[in-house]
């Protein structure tokens, strides 16, 4: 009835949601706890799955109930819609902030290829035998509908930020538009250099072609391009040290500060959601998805089995990833925003336009053995990077300060 | 067709699951009004004026950045998948392509645009340069000339 593929994307459908949004609950978690475990504390270890609930038995498990408890708290706040704000706009936001972030998974190949052994219940063929995608959609321009859903996570943040009608918000949501915006182009221009060198932009192919071991992961032969991925998969997501749309101290909750109970949740959700989706992202084009480190005859098709390993071990690098973002959110400080306009605009957009320069200079000439052709250009180009950088002229002083009279600075008390 | 089939389900359970979210807590949620609550929070103090005003200028300038970017980028993803077929022509279509980009971008740099805090008044060149050509000094170097007691007249 159904062809392999469809059958295998309708359970990566109902099974991937469930999975994935269990994940972002547990990561606000686990960012707590890795906060705590910086900060030298024990952090949120109480909340057990009896809710503190006396009919209910004991059972603490280490605080894992935590998340639970805190959705239903937020279910149970009072969602309140202040009068001056955009009525429409005000609850259009929060959706538009989540439903990007969810279903940019759905071109993410979990677990590889799945030799499906097709499926009969009580003599009716259900789902036919065949080869197929442990994917939502295998559709061949998969990279490609990442960046553009990625694209549409702004305008959550930014009709949230105008309809508020709050200036904190609005502040928020600005400031938002303008980092999301800068950092989309290295994160465009990272990826173009992938489909450049690999010639495809399938999400399973670009795995497929780095699964050989660790030696076939991209982050080894081109680790400037991981960094550079991955500081504006931060700044995407909005994380610190890009944090700057909801920086406490200065804009009190940035763009969601007029938003109460599950309109909120949504927006933490689709920042979790981010993370995780950045972290797939991150994981299948620089550490080879589904393939094993130190492995190299990996199967690329099997069964059952081969795909619950693949899955295994594409999660646990995910899992790794989100809490490297976590820990980098908790070890280093918030940008300024003109630094932060700087980093986007003067550094990670010229590099990464070198290195696509020099990718298909090298592909063109069809080089030997590119990938440490590659790897030179990566190292080179750092080393420029820190030896010519800091020469380059800067462009004419438009933000000089003028010194007060009568100040140490002033060059008007010496005339 | 599949793939739009499965993508559009995915959609569909997603949005599915903001709606209900949104929905399951209105039959749950306490409703007590009151009308601090409905002040916009500005720390405490009293709003002044709407929100929905004009704002600066240099968002824009982001934004038009931004679009001569994208738009680069979005020509350029099909060259780079079809790029191994006819690395040749492909490099040589390309790069004048790459330059004028690059040239643009040089452009954008040594003009000051790249520049996030920047503002009118705030131009020392000019400032000092009208200083030296006429005695009646102006702009910001006029403020910082003016002597301690005469502070009172600035409104």
């Amino acid at each position: 009835m159904f062809s392999a593929q469809v059958f295998v994307s309708m359970l990566v459908v109902t099974i991937a949601l469930h999975v994935i949004l269990g994940a972002v609950a547990y990561s606000v978690m686990l960012e707590r706890k890795i906060a705590s475990w910086v900060q030298n504390r024990i952090g949120p270890n109480r909340t057990g799955f009896d809710f503190g609930q006396p009919f209910l038995p004991k059972f603490h498990f280490w605080g894992l109930g935590q998340p639970l408890a805190d959705g239903l708290k937020l279910f149970l706040k009072e969602d309140y819609t202040p009068p001056n704000v955009d009525k429409v706009l005000f609850i259009i936001a929060p959706m538009l902030a989540v439903v990007p972030a969810l279903i940019a998974w759905a071109v993410i190949p979990w677990g590889g290829y799945w030799d499906f052994p097709g499926l009969t219940v009580f003599g009716t063929e259900i789902a036919q035998p065949g080869m197929a995608v442990v994917t939502v959609a295998p559709i061949n321009i998969g990279i490609l509908y990442f960046l553009a859903v990625g694209s549409l996570a702004v305008y959550g943040v930014v009709i949230g930020g105008y309809a508020s009608n709050n200036k904190y918000s609005f502040l928020g949501g600005l400031r938002a538009t303008a980092q999301m915006l800068s950092y989309e182009i290295p994160l465009g221009v990272s990826i173009l250099i992938i489909i450049l060198m690999f010639g495809t932009a399938r999400t399973d192919l670009i795995v497929l072609n780095q699964a050989q071991g660790i030696l076939g992961w991209n982050i080894v032969w081109m680790p400037l391009l991981a960094v550079i991925f991955f500081t504006s998969q931060l700044a995407e997501a909005n994380r610190t040290p890009f944090d700057l749309a909801e920086c406490e101290q200065e804009l009190v909750g940035g763009f969601h500060t007029e938003y109460s109970s599950m309109k909120f949740a949504l927006y933490f959700l689709a920042e979790y959601a981010h993370i995780v989706t950045g972290a797939a992202f991150f994981t299948l084009l620089f550490l080879g998805g589904w393939s094993i480190p130190f492995y190299v005859g990996q199967a690329a098709a099997g069964g059952l089995p081969l795909v619950l390993l693949n899955v295994g071990v594409f999660a646990f690098k995910m899992f790794l990833i989100v809490a490297l973002v976590m820990v980098i959110r908790w070890t280093i400080p918030r940008f300024r925003f003109d630094q932060l306009m700087q980093l986007a605009w003067r550094c990670l957009i010229p590099v990464s336009l070198i290195l696509l320069l020099a990718a298909a200079v090298l592909v063109a000439l069809k080089v030997p053995a590119i990938h440490w052709w590659m790897l030179g250009v990566n190292v080179l180009t750092f080393i420029g990077l820190v030896v010519i950088g800091p020469k380059v002229p800067k462009g004419p002083p438009v933000n000089r300060k003028i010194p007060l009279e009568g100040s140490r600075f002033s060059p008007l008390t010496t005339s | 067709m599949t793939p739009l089939l499965s993508i559009t389900l995915f959609l569909l359970v997603g949005l599915g699951f903001v709606l209900v979210n949104l929905t399951i807590g209105r039959f749950l949620r306490p409703r007590a009004p009151h009308p601090d609550k409905a002040s916009i929070y500005e720390c405490g103090e009293p709003s002044i004026g709407t929100n929905w005003v004009q704002f600066d200028l240099r968002f824009y300038m982001v934004a038009l950045f931004f679009l001569v970017f994208d738009v680069e980028l979005a020509l350029i993803y099909p060259w780079a998948v079809v790029f191994r077929d006819m690395p040749g022509v492909a490099l040589l279509l390309g790069l004048p392509f790459l330059g004028l980009i690059l040239i643009g971008y040089i452009y954008e740099w040594y003009s000051g645009s790249l520049e996030w805090v920047r503002s009118g008044i705030n131009r020392p060149d000019e400032a000092m340069a009208d200083d030296a050509s006429s005695q009646t000094p102006s702009g910001l170097a006029a403020l910082a000339r003016r002597d301690p007691e005469t502070l009172s007249d600035i409104p």
